[in-house]
């Protein structure tokens, strides 16, 4: 009865049409909206769920985040990746106790998941944590010494924030695991043109 | 006779000639002058796999990052001979130039995607993104409609140029790329997610 009443709550918010006034309209409130049509339209995918949580967020709505997030961890309670994104939507908006939270919630749900602990270490590094983000990184390096995508993945991020003594112990990590990859030179290479930062 | 002395007098040369160093590449180099760094790391790359095209051009971007414009020349003008239609790697170059400040090569470069891949969507996007990303924007709406022409429906790519368009500070113009990818596809969940997140991620600069 209470999932009908919500469908049909629904309703007139999915016949709405978005215009172009619509996206010229308040940021925040627009992440809000769009994060409340995006959540009817298909609210079981936990990663989605994360996400629609970190909108909120910003919209200024922690209730419908905190219910996000808990429906998301309900769905996939072992995706470390999914803990990951809920603790950058808390870092994003300034919530640092709850971030780091998440992210030791990542670590005991999915202990050996690498790839997941390099993009949160990255993410930490993002968020000017780099006690937490070295950590972190170490862990996912002992995983797997020979991964020389997330070293450098780290290094880059270390370069983002200016810690070049940090950037060169995780390049030079990454030089010594695969020496004769050309992919994994040409990457230094392009973390230094860049100087770290993200390109598309 | 002399054929004989010239060749002993070049083998003395050889001999005398200082050897190039080399690089060990550990935590201390890493941490030193960049503009090594780059140099050291796309000439290692170059000497491992010369023969790939995109990498050719990344290694050339490499090179204009270290300020050495030449090699730059020589490793992008090696990858548009090794695939001369290929739009991935015609971005490739005319990005890297664009990144460098060297906004006429960029645009030459840019060009060479729509005469040679027209119907490459991939490249003909990103074209569009760079550009706006570093606020061409008249350029950049261009190669837009170049893919618009290509298929008018494709909502994704029409999200990923407004969102280009969002982080380069352009609301308005954003906002109709938008509106078009929403009324293409009004039930995507995807498309919401997205937008959604765009704004949440630009909403503190802005």
């Amino acid at each position: 009865m209470r999932r009908l009443a919500c469908c049909l709550l629904a309703l007139p918010l999915l016949a709405q049409g978005l215009d172009e006034a619509a996206f010229r309209g308040d940021p925040h409130k627009l992440a809000g909206a769009c994060a409340d049509r995006a959540r009817l339209l298909r609210p079981k995918d936990a990663k989605m769920l994360a996400e629609y949580g970190r909108a909120f967020l910003v919209a200024g709505e922690r209730a419908k985040a905190e219910e996000c997030f808990q429906a998301a961890r309900i769905e996939s309670p072992k995706d470390g990746d999914v803990h990951r994104l809920i603790a950058v939507a808390w870092l994003r908006g300034n919530h640092k106790p709850e971030g780091l939270k998440a992210i030791a919630d990542m670590q005991i749900a999915d202990p050996k998941a690498k790839n997941v602990f390099t993009r949160a270490a990255v993410n930490l590094q993002d968020f000017s944590l780099p006690k937490e983000a070295d950590a972190l990184m170490e862990r996912a390096w002992i995983l797997d010494p020979s991964d020389w995508q997330n070293s450098i993945s780290f290094g880059r991020a270390c370069l983002r924030k200016q810690r070049r003594d940090a950037a060169a112990r995780w390049f030079a990590r990454a030089s010594q695991a695969k020496p004769q990859e050309e992919r994994m030179w040409n990457a230094i290479a392009l973390a230094y043109a860049d100087n770290g930062a993200e390109m598309n | 006779m002399r054929p004989a002395l010239l060749v002993l007098a070049s083998l003395s040369l050889l001999a005398q000639a200082p050897k190039p160093a080399v690089v060990l590449f550990d935590e201390a180099f890493f941490a030193g002058d960049r503009r090594a760094i780059l140099e050291a790391c796309a000439d290692r790359a170059k000497l491992l796999k010369p023969k790939d095209a995109k990498y050719l051009a990344e290694c050339g971007r490499a090179y204009l990052a270290a300020m050495d414009k030449p090699k730059a020349l020589a490793a992008f003008s090696e990858a548009e001979q090794r695939e001369p239609k290929d739009g991935q790697v015609l971005r490739l170059i005319a990005q890297s130039w664009l990144r460098h400040g060297y906004k006429s090569e960029a645009l030459e470069g840019y060009e060479k995607i729509v005469a040679r891949d027209p119907k490459n969507k991939e490249a003909v996007t990103s074209a569009a993104v760079d550009l706006a990303e570093v606020g061409l924007v008249n350029e950049a709406e261009r190669y837009m409609s170049v893919l618009a022409t290509l298929e008018k429906d494709d909502w994704q790519r029409f999200l990923l140029f407004g969102r280009a368009l969002l982080v380069a500070g352009q609301r308005k113009k954003a906002a109709t790329w938008f509106a078009r990818a929403a009324a293409l596809k009004p039930n995507e969940e995807k498309l919401y997610l997205e937008i959604s997140r765009t704004f949440a991620e630009t909403a503190s600069v802005m």
